[in-house]
């Protein structure tokens, strides 16, 4: 799906006031972006219902769409990001699971801890350390456009922030992400 | 695009689905919500309804006429029956090894031999110089003490040997292989881990993504159970379990040794763990690294790191630099 379409999503929404039908035009262009998106904020178990969640609530909000949003996606990623949110708990889990892992082929066995060096694992566990700490706002921006591909504006309509929130939770987030990979050389060469 | 974001996006990838798609039973899980939201209105059977319905008719035909290929692929996810003999023969000779109790103030000692090797040439590690090491390894039993890695050339006796050590637990916290970062402390390695197949397999999956994850885990807990026979059996009975799991025979260890392996490829790398095809006693670890996420790698061709490593000797010891 071509994002540069824009209409085609508030004319699906705008239809689907009187055809309930066309809102499975909104289901087959984004459910797989919001799907993939999920599943790498809480994992493979709670994506599914977060998904799920989120297009009932675009279901139920069809007829108080605006229809000067021409693009619904970042409408839907700011319901998927309020569902996120009462699935904190899940977020916390599946860091929680991917620190282990990683912390552990960081500090065992000699063979492990050289791979660590020379893998992702250099990075990933101070990158899941880093981001399980960030707050819920700081984390939805980072993510959001680190992860989705978000403009600030996309970010901004999406949270329903203002442009200058954006960028300062931005700031504070990669001050924070970098603050953890401090120290690290990820080039493996240190 | 800056390092940190850059990072942040591999890493993203890393924990995306296996496949784009989301669960096929998703949207109509979606959609029978929405009808049933619609029903207090009295709506008339819907196109979507409709669409429902030819789809759960075309669903019922196809799942007809696809059940002879279910009960086969189901049969598929096991792993074959030359995976489970393998598996089983690896544990039963594992668990008739003798035991060894190590006291917490002590050290468990592991010679091995080990290769890392880029497929470009380049060294995965400066000292590694392409060729095999040999590698000695001090571990505090209980994780307290500082510990002792040593490696040199295994073809030059007389190199100098390069010492790393290995930090104890600190006021909670150690030290780990990613230069500037600490992490709580884990339990000590060996006593605690499960010694029965079922609960070896969980825990080997416990990072719930994948079992990509649980067999790179096996290999771990190889290396660090060594003197814990019940403990290696748990790991071989469990891994003989994971679907995806195969047999490849004719393989060869870091030593020369040809062997036969239990081998998973995951989407980062391929493990082989290898045996004596006789005995089936288990001689180490081969793996190829096929896919790395560093930012200096990223835009070129990642080369393949090959690590083996064939574990020759392991003792329960007193203090470092003993090795018996």
């Amino acid at each position: 799906m071509i994002r540069g379409a824009v209409g085609i999503d508030a004319e699906a929404m705008r239809a689907a006031r009187t055809d309930p039908d066309r809102f499975a035009d909104l289901y087959d262009r984004y459910a797989a972006q919001l799907y993939h998106y999920a599943y790498q904020r809480v994992g493979a178990e709670t994506a599914a219902d977060v998904v799920a969640d989120t297009f009932l609530a675009a279901f139920a909000q069809r007829d108080s769409y605006n229809p000067e949003r021409l693009d619904a996606r970042p409408w839907l990623f700011g319901i998927l990001a309020r569902k996120l949110a009462r699935h904190f708990r899940a977020e916390k889990t599946h860091y929680r699971a991917l620190l282990r892992t990683a912390t552990e082929s960081a500090v065992d066995g000699h063979a492990d801890r050289v791979t660590a060096r020379v893998t992702a694992s250099a990075v990933r566990a101070p990158l899941v350390a880093a981001l399980s700490k960030l707050s819920a706002g700081d984390r939805d921006v980072l993510l959001l456009i680190a992860w989705c591909d978000f403009s600030y504006d996309e970010v901004a309509a999406a949270l329903d922030i203002p442009l200058g929130t954006v960028r300062s939770r931005l700031n504070r987030a990669r001050r924070k992400v970098r603050a953890a990979l401090g120290g690290i050389d990820p080039t493996g060469e240190a | 695009m800056d390092p940190d974001l850059r990072l942040l996006r591999e890493l993203g990838e890393q924990l995306g689905p296996p496949t784009g798609q989301p669960p096929a039973d998703l949207r109509h899980r979606v959609f029978s919500a929405t009808d049933r939201a619609l029903r207090p209105q009295s709506r008339a059977r819907s196109r979507l309804w409709q669409t429902a319905l030819v789809g759960a008719a075309a669903a019922t035909v196809v799942a007809a006429i696809a059940v002879p290929m279910v009960i086969t692929r189901s049969g598929d996810d096991r792993p074959p029956p030359a995976t489970a003999e393998v598996a089983r023969l690896a544990a039963a000779r594992a668990a008739a090894a003798p035991a060894a109790a190590a006291r917490p103030d002590q050290f468990i000692y592991t010679e091995s031999v080990v290769l890392y090797l880029t497929v470009d040439g380049r060294p995965a590690q400066p000292s590694a110089a392409g060729g095999p090491l040999l590698v000695r390894e001090w571990r505090s039993a209980d994780g307290t003490r500082d510990g002792l890695v040593r490696e040199r050339p295994l073809d030059q006796p007389e190199a100098t040997w390069h010492d790393e050590t290995t930090t104890g637990c600190r006021d909670g916290y150690q030290t780990t292989a990613v230069p500037g970062w600490r992490v709580s402390c884990a339990p000590g390695s060996g006593g605690s881990l499960p010694v029965d197949a079922d609960a070896m397999l969980a825990y080997l999956r416990r990072s719930g993504t994948s079992d990509d994850q649980a067999f790179d885990n096996a290999a771990r807990v190889l290396y660090l159970s060594q003197h814990t026979p019940a403990v290696q059996a748990a790991v071989f009975a469990a891994v003989g379990r994971i679907p995806g799991v195969t047999v490849r025979p004719n393989v060869v260890d870091v030593t020369g040794r040809s062997g036969v392996a239990l081998a998973y490829r995951s989407r980062d790398a391929v493990t082989e763990l290898v045996f004596d095809p006789s005995t089936f006693v288990y001689l180490g670890v081969n793996r190829t690294v096929i896919r790395l996420t560093l930012p200096s790698q990223a835009t070129g061709p990642a080369p393949r790191i090959l690590i083996r490593q064939a574990v020759e000797h392991v003792a329960i010891v007193d203090s470092i630099g003993s090795v018996q």
